[in-house]
């Protein structure tokens, strides 16, 4: 069964990114200029940036809740103040070493099992071009990022490798997370 | 967040935190049915106002501030939150 944050993440991706990215896809007309698809695409970076780090916190909870079920009531909150104490995803931009940093204190080496996969390491490249092309448009920079062209091309490239990374990210704590409690964490 | 889940306490609401000598805290953002079977998770806000901290709590980890409790004179101030809203 998925998580809750997936669930949602995958009701985020399907009723709200897509449709954008959509839109970003489409041709420029009379009804859009230029200027129009530029500002939608750098919406739609801005706006995947803040869905992927949304459903990154979500997930957290509910793997700090799986944990907590299994404790006496009185360590409960306990536990809660040290997980939640300082997380970086609370301040940071989802960048792959502040999700590195947040779910490693599960007691897991979270880039181990990316560390095995032949694509990971693109993945995690991707992860970063929009972190620098989300930055890029929050400042209002305009010019292009280090490089890193803001257009549909990419900004598909980067919502693939968001969801890939999310349904990864699930499956390894889902395997953790059952080690530990011996059963399904959601 | 998109989540079908109506939360049932209001941001701002003051809580005490059970389990900790009365600490009270803020209700600052319903994180949705984040917990075992769908139980509500509310983030609150608690400590200074210049170095707030923060923490992720179940609805049933929270009671009613005194504070909250006499504005809220139907709701008796020792039950729970998660027992006055059923």
């Amino acid at each position: 069964m998925p998580s809750h944050a997936m669930l949602t993440w995958q009701l985020v991706c399907e009723s709200r990114l897509e449709p954008m990215r959509q839109l970003c896809l489409a041709d420029v007309s009379a009804d859009r200029s230029a200027a129009l698809a530029d500002e939608q695409l750098r919406a739609f970076v801005v706006l995947l940036s803040a869905h992927f780090q949304g459903f990154l916190r979500d997930l957290y909870t509910e793997c700090v809740q799986s944990l907590v079920r299994i404790m006496p009531e009185s360590l409960r909150i306990g536990f809660e103040f040290q997980c939640f104490g300082g997380l970086k995803l609370e301040t940071g931009n989802p960048k792959w070493d502040n999700i590195r940093i947040d779910f490693d204190r599960f007691g897991l080496d979270i880039s181990q099992p990316f560390r095995t996969k032949p694509e990971s390491e693109r993945l995690l490249t991707q992860l970063g071009l929009l972190n620098r092309a989300r930055n890029a448009v929050a400042h209002r920079e305009n010019n292009r990022p280090d490089g890193v062209a803001i257009d549909s091309e990419h900004a598909a490239i980067w919502f693939a490798a968001c969801d890939t990374i999310a349904r990864e990210l699930e499956s390894v704590m889902d395997l953790h997370l059952a080690t530990i409690i011996g059963q399904a964490p959601w | 967040m998109i989540a079908s889940a109506t939360p049932r306490i209001a941001n701002g609401s003051h809580v005490v935190i059970k389990h900790t000598n009365g600490m009270q805290a803020r209700v600052v953002e319903f994180r949705g049915a984040l917990g075992p079977e769908g139980t509500h998770i509310y983030r609150l806000r608690f400590g200074s106002k210049s170095r707030p901290r923060y923490v992720e709590v179940r609805e049933d980890q929270i009671e009613w501030s005194p504070v909250e409790s006499r504005s809220r004179s139907k709701v008796n101030s020792e039950t729970s939150i998660a027992d006055s809203v059923r």
